[in-house]
């Protein structure tokens, strides 16, 4: 009888095979044909910590500290791990509602985002971040991430520095995607500029990972990890000293101050007015405070020192005296009877001051006779040399490209405008080819009509004048760690060392006698050109632009002071407190009185004031 | 001459295998709460320290089994039985809740689980009944006596809410059939689970395709009639189009729920079954006992595949649907109810064709795949030695649960025999789900791996169920029947 059955031990024998077989198939298929769960337990177990290193710092030329790092620390969460919260404690620390909290850790919570860590609260200062670890065992799930935000010892320079701030997609595209989110990197200025430099290269560490996101010792025994680089330094040309006094003597005004030392093309000052202090886009503060700015009427955030573009007015004039002379339009003792009036043919133009008659080149520039420079310039453009206006005119053109004016200078600075001077092509177009002369475009002679020049430009240009007919790229960084910048271009004007001396003596004397005899420096040789904008909107705008001294000049100035009149009120006494205060390291006692009444000058309106007084740190 | 045919007769294969097993357990579970910085052997607060202590325990357990009488077995064997159901029933009183089930007697830090135990007493016991002199289990007195032994510790088992100990029981069902039980039982209940699961899975079409099985088998014993052949090809062809246009056209006007199961897919079925078992009477067959054969089969199965939506949904708690929809494929989850399958897999597929090497394993050191040390212990093999690991146990397993069928069929004693198909039924339900569970091809029921999984009682609860097995096959020859 139980034979009959013993077949039956097949059965289960059979069934314990075929079993095994379909799991070894399964097994097979996961383990060897399919590929992806060796990704996702990679994934899953190994973490790449990245090690940022430090952000280069930036120094003046005299090697002062301007910029450095400073920690600061986002708070991290994994949900998952997160159990027995103090939230009262936490709130508390954390200066969050209750309500607040749970709305963030609602965000957090979501789908895989429960799983893996995410920012809770970013960019905490020390002194909470050490409370919070103080009683971090109350607070299982949330971790500290150490950041760097930059620190600005002083509250100048911001439009130079820039700031830093988070990285946005566009950042990330741009930087071939070595930038992450949650990144930092410089946003503007030469933070911007130089943020290859200043960022170092980042540094990778791979570990192992619980279940618990701690970490279990390294990956591949640190085969693939790699240390970071640190970022390079930057030493700048800026005198800071200078820098700081000239936004004091900007303050409540609105323009700029270019100074440059000539013959290096060094920047020494660049200031644009109103500014603030770059500490304020720093940390968490920064999105607040950076709406602020934008909203500001005044406009603090543009930077008119590259950006804004003036008509130069009769800072122009040494140009005009400089290209007719080299081209022997005129003689360095060119004498012309000004009579206050220009006869053309169908227009008379009027001299506007009342002064004698220039005998020669530096009396025309001490005067700053119009009608002095609008013969100079007809003589120039109908000189015999060329077959007509557009020849002509195309040669001036020329020179005025060479001395840097009309195209920008390539100074390391975001946003440069390269001002204008019209080529030929664009008075043939207005006018008709072969329609137009000396006459028609004549304004251009004394620094008006379409001619339009930024205050770098302006400062390089009288740079230029300083060095007697060539200038140096203006630059702001001298050397990268240690080892010197890419040398910066010289470029020759093509116009001999003579002239330019007869140009630097008229300069001079208007310091001495002319129109800028109030900004006098005693004890220096100053020279400069004092020039008014007219401002169809309001006051003119006052500009100088000069040197110091006249023999080796050490410094060459460009101020611009927006609705403040005549060259001579505000412009160039700023020019000479900068050059006193450079040359001399201080103000001359019997100056103070002059030094004050320019500090304290408010140009702008009440309510605008306002403005920028509300973000004052 | 007694003395060394003694020692001869022991089944050193059995022992080698249960060894071998042992031992590598012992490595695995070493594995998987490895900590670098202790890595001693002997640290008996560890789980791989007490695994050694429970395996030396079992040992000398193991030993006094082979040398007591086996008469001791044969004849207590009921008494033992009843003393062990006295013990499911008090720890139900007495006992401490883990994991849910309340089937854990606690003494200091050492718990036991007696339903380890029952699987030995109800196997013994289920041995004694079944060699009464007139126990033939084609009788409903002998289906009866089986049965009651069978649920009695199913019973007490399903109270203490362990569900997976309670399935292990179900595989008991080999071993009667090999008994005598009619073959149609084996076939009925596994129809049923391919049922169950079709019927989760696609519902109507389960009960299409079984009534397609059922009418093939209706052509089958009529295969030499030409006719029905062309009623299939035809039915085929009708029901296709009535499926279409009662999809398109006839649903709108039906939309009826009874019990909150909505029969729209039924009657679907329902009404073309009808016609085709009536065309199927009146026009090819002609056999009067097939038609109310066939309605009687229709209904029932009808209202299994109803009673499975039912008890689906309304029975099942919600984290049994879970694991249940989970293998099915119906949803995909890494966290939640998903996620020791999902880590469970994570470790097995990143083990690759020759493992991580021993204690080299990231998942398993890192701590990801929950319970590693005893129901998903499988895993650990997966990852540290790939598929030639895996294929290795697969192996042992197999070679184990062959040989016991072999130790089994040799002998000449029908308690031995059944006591030996029930070792094997018992350790082959184990290796099936728990293996399974870990590549996602059965629910997650917990039960462990026997011999490598971490957990006192059961390794010694194994090791008796197998020594005693052992012990019989030493006195197979000495058997006179």
């Amino acid at each position: 009888m139980k034979d009959r059955f013993k077949r039956r031990a097949y059965v289960l024998g059979s069934l314990i095979v075929i079993l095994a077989l379909i799991f070894l198939g399964k097994l097979f298929s996961i383990q060897v044909l399919d590929s992806k769960y060796q990704d996702i337990a990679q994934r899953m177990a190994v973490k790449q910590i990245k090690l940022y290193p430090n952000r280069g710092l930036i120094f003046d030329r005299n090697n002062e500290l301007l910029v450095y790092n400073q920690a600061i620390y986002d708070i991290m969460v994994v949900p998952r791990q997160v159990e027995n919260l103090d939230t009262a404690l936490f709130c508390e620390i954390f200066d969050l509602t209750p309500v607040n909290f749970e709305k963030k850790m609602a965000v957090v919570s979501k789908d895989l985002f429960y799983y893996s860590p995410s920012e809770f609260i970013k960019q905490v200062p020390a002194e909470t971040y050490a409370l919070f670890l103080e009683h971090s065992y109350k607070f299982s799930g949330f971790y500290g991430e150490t950041r760097t935000i930059r620190n600005y010892t002083h509250s100048c320079a911001a439009h130079i520095l820039g700031d830093v701030g988070e990285v946005d997609s566009s950042d990330i595209k741009n930087s071939d995607f070595y930038y992450q989110p949650r990144d930092y990197a410089g946003k503007s200025g030469l933070e911007k500029l130089y943020d290859d430099e200043l960022r170092g290269a980042r540094g990778y560490k791979y570990v192992f990972i619980d279940k618990y996101n701690k970490q279990q010792g390294s990956f591949d025994e640190g085969r693939k990890d790699s240390i970071p680089s640190q970022g390079a330094n930057l030493e700048t040309t800026l005198d800071i000293k200078l820098q700081a006094y000239g936004e004091r003597l900007l303050q409540n005004k609105v323009g700029s101050i270019v100074a440059i030392e000539p013959s290096t093309g060094e920047v020494l000052a660049l200031v644009s007015s109103p500014n603030f202090d770059p500490n304020l886009l720093c940390g968490s503060e920064r999105g607040k405070n950076y709406t602020v700015l934008a909203k500001d009427p005044l406009k603090p955030l543009f930077n008119r020192a590259v950006m804004a573009q003036y008509p130069p007015g009769s800072t122009f004039k040494p140009v005009t005296a400089a290209i007719a002379m080299q081209e022997g339009a005129i003689n360095p003792d060119f004498s012309y009877h000004c009579n206050t009036l220009f006869s053309i043919p169908g227009r008379t133009l009027h001299c506007s001051h009342h002064h004698p008659s220039a005998q020669n080149v530096q009396q025309g520039i001490q005067h700053s006779c119009n009608p002095y420079f609008w013969q100079t310039f007809k003589n120039t453009l109908e000189i015999g040399t060329y077959n007509n206006t557009g020849e002509s005119y195309a040669k001036w053109h020329e020179y005025t490209q060479k001395m840097g004016l009309g195209h920008t200078l390539g100074i390391d600075m975001l946003s440069e405008k390269p001002g204008n001077i019209p080529a030929p092509a664009y008075y043939n177009d207005l006018y008709g080819a072969g329609r137009w002369r000396a006459v028609t475009i004549i304004s251009l002679a004394i620094g008006q009509g379409e001619i339009l020049i930024t205050p770098l430009q302006l400062a390089n240009l009288y740079a230029t004048l300083a060095n007697r007919g060539y200038y140096i790229t203006p630059h702001l960084v001298k050397r990268i760690n240690g080892r010197d910048n890419e040398k910066p271009e010289r470029h020759e004007t093509g116009i001999d060392k003579q002239y330019y001396d007869v140009i630097a003596e008229g300069l001079q004397l208007v310091v001495e006698e002319g129109t800028g005899r109030r900004s006098k420096i005693p004890n220096l040789t100053f020279g400069g050109k004092t020039g008014t904008a007219q401002n169809p909107h309001g006051e003119d705008h006052s500009i100088f632009a000069g040197f110091s001294p006249i023999v080796n000049p050490k410094i060459a100035i460009a101020v611009v002071v927006e609705n403040a009149g005549g060259g001579s009120k505000y412009a160039a006494p700023i020019a000479s407190l900068i050059a006193e205060m450079y040359l001399h390291d201080t103000i001359a006692k019997s100056r103070f009185y002059f030094e004050k009444t320019i500090l304290d000058a408010n140009l702008t309106s009440p309510e605008e004031e306002l403005m920028v007084e509300t973000i004052a740190p | 001459m007694r003395r060394d045919s003694f020692v001869n007769s022991i089944d050193w294969v059995l022992i080698g295998l249960y060894l071998l097993l042992a031992t590598l357990g012992l490595a695995f579970v070493y594995s998987t709460t490895y900590i670098a910085s202790d890595p001693s052997f002997f640290n008996f607060t560890t789980s791989y320290g007490r695994q050694f202590i429970w395996l030396c325990i079992s040992l000398i357990i193991g030993m006094f089994i082979v040398v007591i009488d086996y008469k001791f077995y044969t004849s207590f064997a009921y008494i033992i039985f009843g003393l062990i159901m006295l013990l499911l029933a008090s720890v139900l009183i007495f006992g401490v809740e883990i994991n849910g089930s309340k089937s854990w007697f606690a003494l200091g830090s050492i718990r036991f689980q007696p339903a380890e135990l029952a699987k030995f007493a109800t196997c013994l016991a289920l041995a004694k009944v079944m060699t009464g002199v007139n126990v033939n289990l084609k009788t409903w007195t002998g289906k009866f006596k089986a049965l009651t032994v069978l649920l009695i510790p199913i019973g007490l088992i399903l109270m203490q809410g362990d569900v997976g100990s309670a399935v292990v029981f179900a595989g008991l069902i080999f071993v009667l059939h090999r008994e005598g039980l009619e073959s149609a039982y084996l076939i009925v209940g596994f129809g049923l689970i391919f049922l169950s699961v079709m019927a989760l899975l696609y519902h109507p079409l389960a009960l299409l395709f079984f009534y397609g099985l059922l009418f093939s088998l209706v052509i089958y014993y009529n295969r030499k009639a030409k006719q029905p052949i062309i009623a299939l090809l035809l039915i085929l062809i009708g029901g296709l189009t009535y499926a279409y246009l009662y999809k398109n056209y006839i649903l709108q006007f039906f939309p009826w729920e009874v019990f909150g199961i909505d029969i729209q897919q039924y009657l679907f079925l329902f009404i073309p079954v009808i016609i085709l078992i009536l065309v199927g009477y009146f026009i090819f067959l002609k056999r009067k006992k097939w038609l109310p054969a066939s309605m009687v089969i229709f209904l029932i199965v009808g209202m299994y595949t109803f009673s499975v939506d039912f008890m689906f949904n309304n029975v099942l708690k919600q984290h049994h649907r879970d694991r249940i929809n989970l293998i099915l494929g119906k949803i995909e989850d890494h966290s939640g109810a998903g996620y020791n399958l999902f880590q469970s897999k994570v470790a097995i597929g990143s083990g690759g064709m020759f493992g991580k090497g021993y204690l080299q394993g990231t998942q398993t050191l890192l701590n990801y795949v929950p319970e590693q040390s005893t129901d998903f212990i499988f895993t650990s093999v997966a990852e540290q030695f790939g598929f030639v690991g895996s294929f290795f146990i697969i192996l042992l397993y197999v070679v184990l649960l062959l040989r016991i069928i072999q130790v089994a069929e040799r002998q000449r004693s029908t308690l031995a025999r059944v006591y030996g198909y029930g070792v094997a039924s018992i350790l082959f339900v184990h290796f099936a789900v728990n293996i399974g569970m870990t590549i996602g091809l059965v629910p997650v029921i917990g039960i462990p791996l026997p011999f490598i999984s971490y957990g006192g009682s059961s390794l010694l609860s194994f090791t008796i169920l197998l020594f005693v097995l052992i012990k019989f096959d030493t006195e197979r020859l000495s058997v006179l029947r």
